[in-house]
C-alpha cells in the first residue's frame, strides 16, 4: 500500500472556488455566496439527502466524494450518479420544490456546502450564465438516463455489465480511447457490489461475469486496477448474446 | 367550427401556447415568430432523426410529437409524449452533442415551429424566467427517468404493466385520484404496443397482462375507454411478484 497522501476533507479550506456552476462568478461574489452557504463534513458511508425528508438545500461538493443512490421496497441499491468535487447535487429539488429524488451518500469524508433553494433560485435568475451550466448538467444527466433505460430496455444484464467496464475504462482511462488502443486500465479496482447497483443486477452475476471474461483473456486483474486486454472484442460482446 | 372564413395560414402560426416562451412580450414573441421555421408533419412522420446533426429546437403548436429509441435489433423504447405548448430537441441545442433520441409526429397534422440553437439560447440568456422554466422541465425529465430506471431494475415486466396503467389513469382522470376513489378512466382506449414500448416489453405480453387482469375483474373495456375498477389491488399488485 502506498501511504495515503490526500488531505482530510474536514482540513480542506470552505472555499466554492472549484465548484464548475461557479466558474464564471466574480471573486468578491463567490466570496459573498461562502458566505451564506452552510459547510459540514460527512463521515464515509454518512447519509447528506435523505429521500424522506423535506429540505429543497443544494449541495455542493468541495473535498470528497458522494453517491446518489435509491432502493427499492425490497433493499435493493440502485446507484445513480458519482460527484466527486466540484460538483452539484440536491438541485431537483431546489429547482422545482418537489420531494427529493434520491437519497444521497458519502463515499469518502467530504466536505460539502449547501445553500438554501430560495438562494441557489436567486443566483440562477440573476446570472444566466449559473444558469446555462445548470442547464447543461442536467441535459447531460437526461442523456445518461436515457442510455441507461435503453441498456436496461434492450441488454441482458451480462451485457450491461460489459457496457458498464468499457464505461469505466473511458472514464478511467480516457487516452487509451482517444488513440483507439485495445488495451485500458480501470483504477482502482472497481467493486463487484458498485457495478451490480449501476446496472441493476445481482452482486453474484457481475462475479461471475468478471470471471468468465478473466478465463476468456479479455480481463486481467492487477494489484489495484483491473485492465481489459481486448476493448475491441468486449465492445463487440455488448451487442451479442442478449441474455434478457 | 367557427364561421368566419377560413383563417390566413399564418393565423396558426403562433407561438403564444408555448409554455417556454411565457415570460416573452408580444413583440419579442412575434419577433421570435418570424424566425421560426413552420413544418407541419404526417402522422409516423419523422421529426427528428438521430443521425442528423442539426441542433435546431422544436414547439409543438398543434398535433403530438414522440420522442423515441430504437435498439440495434429494431425495438421501440419511447420516452416522451410531447403536446401542443411542449418543446423537443432541446438537449443538443443546449449541449452541442448529437441528437440523444429521434422524435416522430404521432397526430396528422402535427404542426412545429423551429428554431436553430443560438437564438435559443439568447432567448434562454436574455429571459432568466424562461431559462427557470427550462430548468423545471428539465428536471422533471430527471424525474421520471429515475422512476422508470427504478422500476426497470427492481420490477418483473408485469409489475411494469401495473405501474404504467396506474400512470396514464392518473393522468388521464386525475380527479379519480384526487378524491381517492377506487376506480379510474384511460381514455382512450390504450394501444398495447405503447404500453409495451413505454414499460420495455413485448406487445404479446401486455396483451396477455391486460386480458388476466380483465379476467379477475380488476380492469374492463368500456367502449373507447379503459376501466380501472379496483386501484388498491392494482397498486398493491405493483409491490407483488417481482418475476425479473
Amino acid at each position: 500500500m502506498t501511504p495515503k497522501v490526500s488531505t482530510s476533507a474536514a482540513k480542506v479550506a470552505q472555499s466554492l472556488a472549484g465548484i464548475e456552476l461557479f466558474k464564471t462568478l466574480p471573486g468578491p461574489e463567490r466570496q459573498a455566496l461562502e458566505r451564506r452557504c452552510r459547510w459540514r463534513t460527512y463521515a464515509e458511508g454518512e447519509q447528506i439527502i435523505d429521500r424522506e425528508n423535506d429540505t429543497q438545500d443544494v449541495f455542493f461538493v468541495v473535498a470528497g466524494l458522494t453517491r446518489v443512490v435509491n432502493y427499492s421496497p425490497g433493499g435493493r441499491e440502485v446507484s445513480f450518479d458519482e460527484i466527486g468535487p466540484g460538483g452539484v447535487f440536491g438541485e431537483l429539488a431546489a429547482i422545482d420544490g418537489r420531494p427529493r429524488s434520491a437519497a444521497v451518500i458519502a463515499r469518502s469524508e467530504t466536505l460539502a456546502a449547501s445553500l438554501p433553494a430560495a438562494t441557489f433560485r436567486e443566483m440562477l435568475e440573476t446570472h444566466p450564465p449559473i444558469a446555462n451550466a445548470l442547464l447543461r448538467r442536467l441535459a447531460a444527466v437526461v442523456r445518461e438516463s436515457t442510455d441507461r433505460i435503453m441498456d436496461l430496455s434492450t441488454l441482458g444484464a451480462h451485457n450491461r455489465v460489459y457496457a458498464e467496464l468499457l464505461r469505466q475504462a473511458r472514464e478511467s482511462d480516457p487516452k487509451a480511447f482517444e488513440t483507439h488502443a485495445n488495451r485500458a486500465r480501470i483504477h482502482p479496482m472497481p467493486v463487484h457490489s458498485n457495478i451490480a447497483a449501476r446496472v441493476s443486477t445481482a452482486r453474484e452475476t457481475v462475479a461471475r461475469v468478471l470471471g468468465d471474461l478473466t478465463r476468456k483473456g479479455i480481463l486481467e486483474r492487477e494489484a489495484d486496477a483491473l485492465v481489459i486486454l481486448d476493448v475491441g472484442r468486449l465492445t463487440q460482446m455488448v451487442k451479442e448474446f442478449r441474455g434478457e | 367550427m367557427p364561421s368566419t372564413p377560413a383563417p390566413a395560414k399564418s393565423a396558426s402560426h403562433t407561438l403564444a401556447g408555448v409554455d417556454l416562451l411565457k415570460a416573452l412580450t408580444p413583440g419579442e414573441r412575434q419577433q421570435l415568430e418570424r424566425r421560426c421555421r413552420w413544418h407541419s408533419y404526417q402522422e409516423d412522420e419523422q421529426i427528428i432523426d438521430r443521425e442528423t446533426a442539426s441542433a435546431d429546437v422544436f414547439f409543438v403548436i398543434s398535433g403530438q410529437a414522440r420522442v423515441v429509441n430504437y435498439s440495434p435489433a429494431g425495438r421501440e423504447v419511447s420516452f416522451d409524449d410531447i403536446g401542443p405548448g411542449g418543446v423537443f430537441g432541446e438537449l443538443a441545442a443546449l449541449d452541442s452533442r448529437p441528437r440523444s433520441a429521434s422524435v416522430v409526429a404521432k397526430k396528422p397534422d402535427t404542426l412545429t415551429a423551429s428554431i436553430p440553437a443560438t437564438a435559443f439560447r439568447e432567448v434562454l440568456h436574455s429571459h432568466p424566467q424562461c431559462a427557470m422554466t427550462l430548468l423545471c422541465r428539465l428536471a422533471e425529465v430527471v424525474r421520471e427517468s429515475t422512476d422508470r430506471i427504478m422500476d426497470l431494475s427492481t420490477l418483473g415486466a408485469h409489475n411494469r404493466i401495473f405501474a404504467e396503467l396506474l400512470r396514464q389513469a392518473r393522468e388521464s382522470d386525475p380527479k379519480a385520484f384526487d378524491a381517492h376513489a377506487n376506480r379510474a378512466v384511460i381514455r382512450p382506449f390504450p394501444v398495447h404496443a405503447d404500453i409495451a414500448s413505454r414499460v420495455s416489453t413485448a406487445r404479446e405480453t401486455v396483451a396477455r397482462v391486460l386480458s388476466d387482469l380483465s379476467k379477475k375483474g380488476i380492469v374492463a373495456r368500456e367502449r373507447d375507454t379503459l376501466v380501472i375498477l379496483d386501484i388498491a389491488r392494482l397498486s398493491k399488485m405493483v409491490k407483488e411478484f417481482k418475476i425479473d
